[in-house]
């Protein structure tokens, strides 16, 4: 059924998906540019380490994520085990953690002069490290282990609503057609959780592409530091740009390959989910290592770091402490807030132009719209910068032409360029979240309510909405959790006297003297941790619809 | 020897009332018995929630029973001490929502049971291959074996289910209401299908339904199921004809029910006139005040010609005149209510009658001599001597 | 629909505050930690009344200046070494200052001939020694290379601005192909992959994983005064290296005028202000820099250190040689 959506909605769509697409092009088109020797200097030296490093990343984070959360997820959708519900919630919350706050503690404690070492030489007796040697938390090891911790909940949550939506029966004649409870487990739960599983590995891969903050303060260079390098170290924006495509393609693999995955996740989803679900009693060892697992991941990954957090604050209180942290969450409140609310509303509007105008092109402005996703920041950075410095130049310009007095650069040179950079950068995930919402919509209720007398326009606002409400508000959320965390576009693009949560905590990271940014860091996985609750709420409850 | 044989049977959902003390009020089964032969498929008919799904996974194995034991050819696979892992019974089972595979084509779904944890083969790939196409010229889908589930309509996929569980040889196999996503011009056929594959391969069924007719078709013998327990089990003629009490009398389908008492041996008094048994009744009941419950399709009417008002029935047989308020046309037959006012009262009757009454609404009621139904005060079935399957509950 | 426009307007309204400038001021943007220019610009304002307004980003900085062009809104770009500020020369984001008073207070080897740049502070690129073993009596870059020091160099990143200017100095001295060797040498000689920052080293070097690391001199004063840290400073020697050879590397923080500086008088006087006794004592005494101005004495515990022999090669010959020693870094893999 092809609705006719005004023209407004329409050129709309298109405009809006440009908008966000323009970075993407101005990059591309720098890319195309021949970048002399330079680049060959690279490929003869260190981009082959780079880019092993970032593909060993990937894998490794992947890998390290999928052994964390898989079981987790399993537990928390099958299993009885005491403090469950907590647990749900609480398995989420490293999502709220900023890698790099979490890479500095665990530098903290495990390096040489770290409690853990110290008590290893209390222990034994050692003196110095050429006593012994202990595994180096600053190396692509570390790196890996410390990014699995905080990205395993994008992975949970998919697998643990991928295991929910299984049917019991499905499970049940694997059993009855000879498998042991793990056998079955292999050969069919995982299996039919695959989609979910891709999708979940392709986000964490994406992420861990894109890091910044944490492979620099481990010093493990990878494409990221690449690009940062051939930018900034040899001013070649021509050479940083050719990097960054080759990371695009990299990501628009995972995407594809994300998006492959969902297409027959929709033909799987056929069953009916009436039966009503039995948890499973574990016992003996089994229950042990269940609460153990789940356990140490909040420990680990939330738990730890956020004590550890708590005792710099208590002792380095009065050197800390500053009203000033008002005016940084104010800052990125209202940043993240606006970006999460913008990306939200353009995830609808590109959304409904989607699901309503069945043409062969409808579907490109929201694909357009999140190719953002696959930029690591200080790429987007540099995305976001070209097409909004030409546009503030123009209007000068044109400004002048008119004999009016330039306004300056309203748009780079303001919080709008780290709105619009979260937007270009986020918005893929408010994107997926109203495009799958939407697609539960059954396209039945659309006739019926054109057939009532509603316009397209009443439609959305009277149907639609309501029915997507939970999955955009879930869109709304992780974005604005992203929002907050953000660090290389933020700390490029930023205003002048601008300082956000996030730019202060990576600032005294950076020094190596995260102790001072206590307050500023805790605030932040404050901040990050309502809206996480509130996100795990709204999909338990769409899991228990 | 019985492909399953279940004995007193008390199942909970409740974790306390399964570890100790278990109080009635937990039970969602409590001494259910129930034996099936080799080859004979048993349906177990009942409203949802009356326990049926429970009984089978208790069979399955994911249930421990309170009390009581479930065995599989003689070998005790469940008691309150014990329960064998589903994955040694060698029972098959197939699930409404057909529980294929999404991620396997036709034959992997099928070769499923044939290979070893971790898809090595347990028999040689020729033989597993063998075994899958005989599956399927079996369950008429030869040539599909590398669509994907949802490549194949529901008949189809639930013919899959099928191979699926048989390839396994089975000892006995559990159908929980397997035709009920089935459209209805195919299902009749498939449910004929389904009971030949059955019994060519000499599989004891296990068939759980809430529908009647498909319970009629598919089932050697038919057991019906309320409140947690077996109330009845015997042929579908049977329980239709003489259900043992009210309530399976209106689960196997409706019917007219009026005050009555006994006579004699083989007349009960009604309201509308005396009606006559073809089977002795118990005398012992004689004036108490009972049920008559009458098969629609025993209420004979004729049309009453008023121009002459002579009668083609004996006198004594014959009610008041009747008038119609609607007839239904069914497809085999006809479906009439009927109104009549007399001897102090209204009543509201339904008929079933082959051929549509012509002319106006008059008719002539009445009821066809045959073994009739009667109901005490309990709504236990009166001509019972025995005290039926009587539990605490009642 | 209603709370998106509410906020919508919220940050039109704070971004139009935000461009609504007071009449007098200047905007920086700065290289330079916040902390570590406070105090001065926080005396400016107070002197002059001028507002001050910071960007302060570690990286990308020029990047953005020139995406900004001529409608940029920066005024004056403090860097924190002489990488930047030469690559902001060079991309010709900066306009000559003539100014007597920043002449008179800057000597004329730690300032652009053409008015372009000026140093504000000059810190030493020192060698740090454990204090297990005795003080080196006399001790070169050159050394690092020697074989005596198998697995006991530490350092940061190769390709941090400070150890670039390091290298760039290096292959000013002894050319491109004697430095390539070198620093191969000292590669083969850490004793871990160069991570962390200078202060990381000095704690490495207590801690026994190494036993001489490079950094900069100022971090030494800094963590002295810092009670957690005074203990990783008390570990180890301060050194002065080429000290009978050509003299230790100096590299600079330093200041340029943009461009197209919106508030040019503004930043002439921030310029100049910077460059005065006063701001530099500030320099001196809080940062534990080497002041530029010769008028201004370093503080105490920097004095404490000793006189020492610097490079006396033009600062712009060094870096000249910048783009070069990356190349070089990235040759030998220095970080991999």
């Amino acid at each position: 059924m092809n609705h006719n959506l005004p023209t407004y909605w329409r050129a709309g769509s298109w405009l809006l998906a440009l908008l966000l697409f323009s970075p993407v092009i101005a990059l591309v088109l720098e890319a195309l540019a021949p970048a002399g020797e330079l680049f060959d200097h690279l490929w003869d030296t260190v981009l082959t380490t780079y880019i092993v490093n970032s593909v060993l990343l990937i894998l490794g984070v992947g890998g390290l994520g999928a052994v964390l959360a898989i079981p987790a997820a399993w537990v928390m959708a099958n299993a009885r085990i005491p403090a469950r519900d907590q647990l749900q919630w609480l398995l989420v919350l490293p999502l709220a953690m900023p890698s790099y706050v979490i890479a500095y503690i665990y530098t903290d404690l495990l390096e040489f002069a770290g409690p853990v070492q110290r008590f290893l030489r209390a222990l034994t007796g050692w003196t110095s490290a050429a006593d012994y040697s202990f595994p180096e938390i600053r190396s692509l090891g570390g790196a890996i282990i410390v990014l699995a911790l905080v990205l395993y909940p994008y992975l949970y949550l998919l697998a643990r609503t991928a295991f929910l939506e299984q049917s019991k029966s499905q499970t049940l004649a694997s059993r009855l057609l000879g498998c042991s409870p793990l056998h079955s487990f292999f050969r069919v739960t995982l299996p039919m959780a695959r989609p979910a599983i891709i999708t979940g590995l392709a986000l964490m891969g994406m992420e861990a592409l894109g890091d910044f903050a944490t492979v620099s303060y481990f010093s493990v260079p990878t494409l990221t530091t690449a690009v940062y390098d051939t930018w900034l170290g040899y001013g070649s924006l021509n050479a940083a740009a050719k990097i960054s495509a080759m990371m695009l393609l990299v990501v628009m693999l995972l995407i594809s390959m994300e998006k492959y995955s969902r297409r027959k996740q929709q033909l799987y989803q056929k069953n009916t989910g009436q039966e009503q679900r039995e948890l499973i009693e574990l016992s003996g060892w089994s229950k042990w290592l269940a609460i153990g697992w789940c356990w140490m991941l909040v420990i680990l990954g939330f738990l730890l770091p956020s004590l550890v957090l708590v005792e710099y604050l208590i002792a380095y209180f009065d050197e800390s402490w500053s009203s000033a942290l008002f005016e940084y969450g104010i800052n990125s409140l209202v940043v993240s807030g606006s970006a999460a609310a913008i990306a939200c509303f353009i995830a609808l509007f590109l959304g409904v132009y989607q699901r309503l105008q069945r043409t062969s092109f409808s579907r490109i402005p929201a694909r357009l719209a999140s190719t953002g996703y696959a930029l690591p920041g200080n790429v987007l950075a540099i995305g976001v910068l070209i097409p909004l410095t030409l546009s503030d130049n123009l209007l000068n310009e044109l400004l002048i032409h008119w004999h009016q007095s330039p306004i300056g650069l309203i748009f780079s040179g303001s919080a709008i360029t780290l709105v619009f950079a979260y937007v270009v950068r986020f918005s893929a995930v408010a994107v997926g979240s109203v495009e799958s919402s939407l697609g539960r919509v059954s396209p039945s209720l659309d006739m019926a309510s054109r057939t009532l007398g509603c316009s397209p326009q009443e439609m959305v606002k009277r149907v639609h909405l309501p029915l997507i409400r939970k999955g955009m508000l879930a869109g709304l959320l992780l974005v604005f959790i992203e929002g907050m965390k953000e660090l290389p576009a933020t700390l490029l693009l930023r205003p002048f006297n601008f300082e956000t949560l996030a730019t202060r905590v990576f600032q005294y990271v950076s020094d190596e003297q995260l102790e001072y940014a206590a307050p500023a860091a805790l605030v932040l996985v404050l901040v990050g941790l309502v809206p996480l609750i509130m996100l795990n709420r709204s999909l338990e409850r769409q899991e228990q619809q | 020897m019985s492909a399953l044989n279940i004995t007193e049977l008390a199942c909970a959902y409740d974790r306390s009332a399964r570890k100790s003390s278990a109080t009635a009020d937990h039970l969602v089964l409590s001494g259910v018995n129930l034996a099936i032969e080799d080859g004979e498929i048993v349906c177990l008919l009942g409203r949802s929630g009356c326990g049926k799904s429970t009984l089978l996974k208790a069979i399955a194995g994911l249930i421990q029973p309170v009390s009581g034991t479930i065995e599989l050819h003689g070998r005790e696979v469940s008691s309150a001490a014990r329960v064998m892992p589903p994955e040694q019974r060698g029972i098959g089972m197939i699930f409404q929502d057909y529980a294929l595979f999404p991620h396997l084509t036709v034959f992997d779904n099928i070769s499923f049971g044939l290979k070893g944890a971790f898809g090595q083969n347990k028999q040689t790939s020729e033989q597993v291959r063998q075994r899958v196409q005989d599956m399927l010229q079996l369950v008429n889908l030869y040539g599909l074996d590398q669509r994907y589930p949802h490549e194949l309509s529901g008949g189809q996929q639930q013919r899959v289910a099928i191979a699926r569980a048989l390839a396994n040889e089975p000892s006995i196999l559990l159908l929980d209401e397997p035709f009920s996503n089935i459209d209805s011009q195919v299902r009749q056929h498939l449910v004929r299908e389904i009971r030949d594959i059955l019994k060519q391969q000499k599989v004891a069924g296990l068939f759980v339904t809430h529908s009647r007719e498909e319970g009629f078709a598919f089932a050697d013998t038919i057991a019906v199921m309320g409140q947690g327990r077996i109330m009845q089990q015997g042929t579908a003629f049977d329980i239709y004809h003489s259900p043992d009490n009210r309530f399976i009398a209106d689960f196997m389908g409706a019917g007219n029910v009026l005050p009555a008492t006994i006579e004699d041996e083989f007349h009960v008094s009604t309201p509308l006139g005396v009606v006559a048994s073809t089977q002795p009744l118990s005398v012992e009941k004689a004036g108490t005040s009972l049920e008559l419950f009458i098969r629609p399709q025993m209420v004979a009417l004729s049309a009453v010609d008023k121009s002459e008002g002579s009668l083609t029935q004996a006198s004594t047989d014959t009610f008041p005149q009747a008038t119609i308020t609607r007839q239904q046309f069914m497809g085999k037959s006809i479906r009439s209510e009927i109104h009549l006012d007399c001897c102090q009262g209204s009543y509201q009757l339904v008929a079933e009658h082959a051929n549509p009454v012509a002319g106006n609404a008059n008719v002539q009621l009445n009821i066809i001599p045959h073994d009739l139904v009667l109901f005490d005060a309990d709504g236990l079935n009166a001509r019972q001597k025995e005290e039926p399957h009587h539990d605490a509950q009642t | 629909m209603k709370k998106l426009l509410s906020i919508t307007s919220a940050i039109a309204i704070s971004c139009s505050s935000l461009l609504a400038q007071a009449a007098e001021e200047v905007n920086i943007y700065s290289y330079r930690q916040p902390f570590l220019i406070e105090p001065m610009l926080k005396d400016f304002e107070k002197e002059t009344g001028v507002k001050v307004n910071v960007v302060f980003a570690k990286k990308g900085l020029e990047e953005r200046i020139e995406r900004e062009g001529k409608f940029s809104p920066a005024d004056v770009v403090l860097t924190s070494d002489m990488i930047s500020l030469f690559d902001l020369v060079d991309r010709q984001l900066v306009q000559p200052v003539n100014s007597k008073t920043i002449n008179e207070n800057i000597p004329v080897h730690l300032r652009d001939p053409d008015n372009q740049w000026y140093s504000l502070t000059m810190r030493v690129r020192n060698i740090y020694s454990s204090k297990r073993s005795d003080k080196p009596v006399d001790i070169n870059y050159e050394d690092l290379a020697s074989s005596k020091f198998k697995g006991k160099i530490c350092t940061r990143s190769g390709k941090h601005p400070y150890n670039i200017g390091l290298v760039a100095s290096m292959i000013a001295h002894n050319g491109e192909a004697q430095t390539r060797l070198w620093l191969e040498g000292v590669k083969a000689n850490l004793a871990r992959r160069p991570q962390g920052n200078d202060r990381a080293q000095v704690k490495a070097i207590k801690e026994g994983v190494c036993d001489v690391s490079l950094g900069n001199s100022y971090y030494f004063g800094k963590m002295m005064e810092n009670d957690d840290q005074k203990a990783w400073a008390d570990a180890v020697y301060i050194n002065f290296p080429n000290q009978k050879t050509v003299g230790s590397h100096v590299n600079i923080s330093g200041m340029v005028m943009a461009k197209y500086a919106p508030n040019k008088d503004n930043a002439l006087r921030l310029m100049e202000y910077l460059a005065s006794e006063e701001a530099q004592s500030i320099y001196a005494r809080d940062n534990m820099e080497y002041p530029v101005n010769p008028k201004v004495p370093v503080s105490d515990t920097v004095a404490a250190w000793g006189e020492f022999k610097a490079d006396p090669l033009p600062i712009s010959d060094i870096a000249a040689n910048r783009t070069k020693a990356q190349r070089l870094l990235d040759e030998v893999k220095f970080d991999l």
